[in-house]
């Protein structure tokens, strides 16, 4: 799926019934173990929780969900701000982006929609800082490429 | 072609330019060695590493051509510094955090399909 303008669309077949892809979204205790999270409550529509990054490099930051709706196995969404790291930076007054999950029922198991829109509103120098950020994960990867190399010669 | 949708495609093709340039193990190494915001010379790139100081160096230059990094003169050698500029385009913060998604999507799937 193409990325328009200002949104990002991304769909994934995942060979599990619907009713488990929706427990591991809004679950979140689920949602925590695979993506890389610490909640300090559920998910509950209309409020907000907050989460702690568990990568060692981010571990410091936390992140707030700001759960939207909640429409059984069909539908979730939360407003957050990507990637959120610079301390001395007030997040609480930009746009945050609007993250939304569609399921439907496939012939292998769920088809997962997820989309985030809003980033028209996020500034160009937060956009820099948010490659130096994915480059700190890359960082990580090119370490054990790299171990990998050096013991293969 | 009208000038809009020429300008449009020369901007397309510069990101092709910068993802083709990133997509190299080495060139990756060395653009995360220079992440940190501290200005490394030829020999600090080349420290650690198997790869011989040519080989950096061409890879520099690489990075240097599509304007990933940026390079300045300082005495006998030069040092070389991360250029985020063109990483505040619009089209290419879509596609780091595009790339995000597919990776915690993955994570999902590998984590639903595995309990």
């Amino acid at each position: 799926m193409a990325n328009n303008e200002n949104s990002i669309a991304r769909q994934i077949e995942i060979k599990a019934p619907v009713s488990k892809v929706w427990q591991a979204l809004t679950n979140a205790k689920l949602f925590e173990q695979w993506f890389g999270i610490k909640f300090n409550g559920p998910f509950v529509a209309g409020k907000s929780t907050i989460g702690r990054n568990t990568y060692p490099a981010f571990d410091k930051f936390d992140t707030e969900f700001m759960i939207k709706e909640i429409r059984p196995e069909t539908y979730f969404s939360y407003a957050w701000h990507p990637y959120a790291f610079d301390e001395n930076f007030d997040y609480s007054k930009e746009e945050p982006t609007l993250v939304e999950f569609f399921l439907e029922s496939s012939t292998t198991g769920t088809l997962l929609k997820v989309t985030e829109t809003g980033f028209n509103k996020v500034t160009a120098s937060r956009r820099a800082e948010a490659f130096k950020m994915h480059s700190g994960g890359w960082e990580e990867q090119l370490k054990n490429i790299e171990a990998f190399l050096v013991e293969k010669k | 072609m009208s000038r809009r949708s020429s300008s449009e495609a020369l901007k397309i093709q510069q990101h092709a330019d910068i993802f083709a340039a990133l997509g190299d193990p080495v060139r990756l190494t060395l653009v995360a060695k220079l992440v940190g915001g501290k200005p490394h010379s030829i020999s600090e790139l080349t420290e650690g590493t198997k790869i011989t100081r040519q080989a950096v160096t061409k890879h520099l230059r690489v990075l240097e051509d599509v304007g990933v990094v940026e390079s300045a003169k300082n005495g006998r050698e030069n040092l070389y510094e991360l250029n985020t500029k063109p990483f505040e385009s619009l089209q290419i913060y879509l596609d780091v955090i595009a790339k995000q998604w597919d990776q915690s999507l993955q994570n999902l799937k590998a984590f639903v399909e595995t309990e």
